[in-house]
């Protein structure tokens, strides 16, 4: 039997430095421990302090080593880690068999929330049957090669306003699924004021999954924030709607906070709670800060919302809302590896005119379009800066698989453009050790 | 061992490791293959994405 070359023997045998990609944390409560956690492979361990100095001396226990080295904490080499890193998402790319686009069917809605980011954008201005047909016959020729499935999310503006539009592609490509034999399903991500259960069973048949529905804090802060266009609240309307259709599709429950409302966000969950509305009818929460959009796009009267995720308030607010969420028995994002959308090649977002963008944030921004549903897509690989965070210094960030040089929205309205990255560092620095603390906690 | 190392959380193996075993490195990539998907939709109390701009309709 011929021996086997060196790099070809388990490398548990050789001395393995920790991961690029691994944090340590103090653990107040044992001073005696410290806690490992990769954001590579997002396990976490809590060893003796003397664990670390034995794996510099390489005085480690095999069964240790196979250990940390199972939990991706030990590596082969950095340098073989860096360069594994630097393929993470064309592998991703090329193993993803999924084909996504979010649809923005309109942009006119029926309530006139306060910070509505489609803002100046917004109008009566609905996707004709014209595109709905080429965005079906784009998807036929274009984005259904080489794929298992289509996910389509349906968003506006108010989807629900657009229903014959949802039923019409919905009707097409779920028969274009079935004859190629892939996978379809739609979400919505809707306000949840005509989310009744009427339109439910109308739209379950044709691929309807789930819904996403906004309630932003009890019922005297959700509906200063979100009334309809009439100045009524939308509250009661939308808990009417959550209760009557929990049971018929998976409902998530998403939340916009300022700084100076996150903290009656909790009420929500008392109420949900008290309303019959627990866990096991909710099927997800999720709090996020408004984000402020820029002049050219913002409602006018509003200027509350945060500008760069690295605001210090924001950092006790996440942590805090997640505590919330978590406590009460709800479920929310456990903490994983996160691509921007744009880096995504088998996702887009068609505008209601039938052009194509990476991100709904970008829809509007002429410079931004990368094509449309009749001549197909334009390569945005440079006006998107992809690849932006394959530097030195993002290589070298423990952070990277959860960044990747992040948000290239959030860039762009913090600089005007997209040049450089979106560096979380400083909001990671505050946050991720209570965030893989509260995962450890709750079992995420 | 159990002392000195006390595993949290598994979390997803690294895919040095998925390469050693062909079978299971084809049920790993699926998982991944989900994973994929989901990212698009990670959230800002994570590192900020999509629903931050998705989920306020």
């Amino acid at each position: 039997m011929p021996s086997l070359k060196f790099f070809d023997r388990p490398f548990i045998e050789k001395s393995m430095p920790l991961s690029r990609y691994c944090k340590i944390y103090h653990l107040p409560e044992d001073p005696k421990k410290v806690r490992l956690f990769s954001t590579l492979t997002t396990a976490a361990a809590d060893v003796a302090r003397e664990v670390l100095q034995d794996i510099e001396k390489d005085n480690l226990s095999k069964k240790e080593k196979k250990t940390l080295t199972d939990l991706g904490f030990l590596v082969k080499s950095r340098e073989a880690e860096t360069r594994e890193l630097l393929g993470y998402i064309d592998e991703l790319n090329a193993e993803n068999r999924m084909f996504t686009a979010i649809v923005v069917l309109n942009l006119d809605c029926n309530l006139g929330c306060t910070y509505c980011y489609e803002g100046k954008r917004k109008g009566k201005h609905y996707m004709s049957e014209d595109t709905a047909d080429d965005f079906v016959a784009f998807i036929k020729s274009d984005a259904l090669k080489n794929k298992d499935g289509v996910k389509l999310i349906f968003y506006g503006g108010e989807p629900l306003l657009s229903i014959d539009t949802i039923v019409r592609i919905s009707k097409d490509i779920r028969s274009l699924a079935e004859e190629q034999g892939v996978a379809f399903g739609f979400t919505l991500i809707t306000n949840g004021t005509l989310l009744t259960p009427q339109i439910v069973k109308k739209l379950k048949p044709l691929g309807l999954l789930s819904a996403s529905i906004t309630l932003d804090g009890p019922k005297k802060v959700h509906d200063a924030f979100r009334p309809f266009k009439s100045g009524r609240g939308s509250f009661d309307a939308i808990v009417r709607n959550v209760k009557n259709v929990h049971s018929l599709i998976d409902v998530h429950i998403g939340g916009n906070y300022t700084r100076d409302r996150h903290r009656e966000f909790p009420r929500l969950l008392d109420y949900l709670l008290k309303n019959g509305l627990g866990p096991g009818k909710i099927s997800s929460v999720e709090f996020d800060p408004v984000f402020q959009e820029n002049k050219k796009f913002a409602t006018p009267d509003f200027h509350d919302g945060c500008k760069s995720v690295n605001e210090p308030w924001l950092r006790n607010a996440s942590v805090f809302l997640r505590e919330e969420i978590l406590s009460r028995g709800f479920l929310t994002q456990k903490i994983e590896p996160a691509v921007c959308a744009v880096e995504q090649r088998d996702m887009l977002v068609v505008n209601y005119d039938g052009t194509l963008y990476k991100c709904p944030g970008l829809v509007g921004r002429k410079k931004f379009r990368i094509g449309s549903v009749k001549s197909g897509t334009l390569d945005y690989h440079k006006t998107h800066r992809l690849g932006n965070w394959k530097n030195e210094k993002c290589l070298a960030c423990a952070y990277l698989p959860v960044c990747f040089g992040g948000c290239r929205y959030m860039k762009l309205l913090q600089g005007g453009t997209m040049n450089g990255v979106n560096c979380r560092k400083e909001y990671l620095d505050k946050t991720l050790a209570q965030f893989v603390a509260q995962d450890i906690k709750y079992d995420l | 061992m159990a002392k000195r190392i006390a595993v949290k959380k598994k979390g997803t193996k690294k895919k040095a490791t998925k390469k050693k075993v062909a079978k299971k490195k084809a049920t790993k990539k699926k998982a991944t293959k989900k994973k994929a998907t989901k990212m698009a939709f990670i959230s800002p109390s994570n590192t900020c994405c999509l629903s931050t701009l998705i989920k306020p309709h």
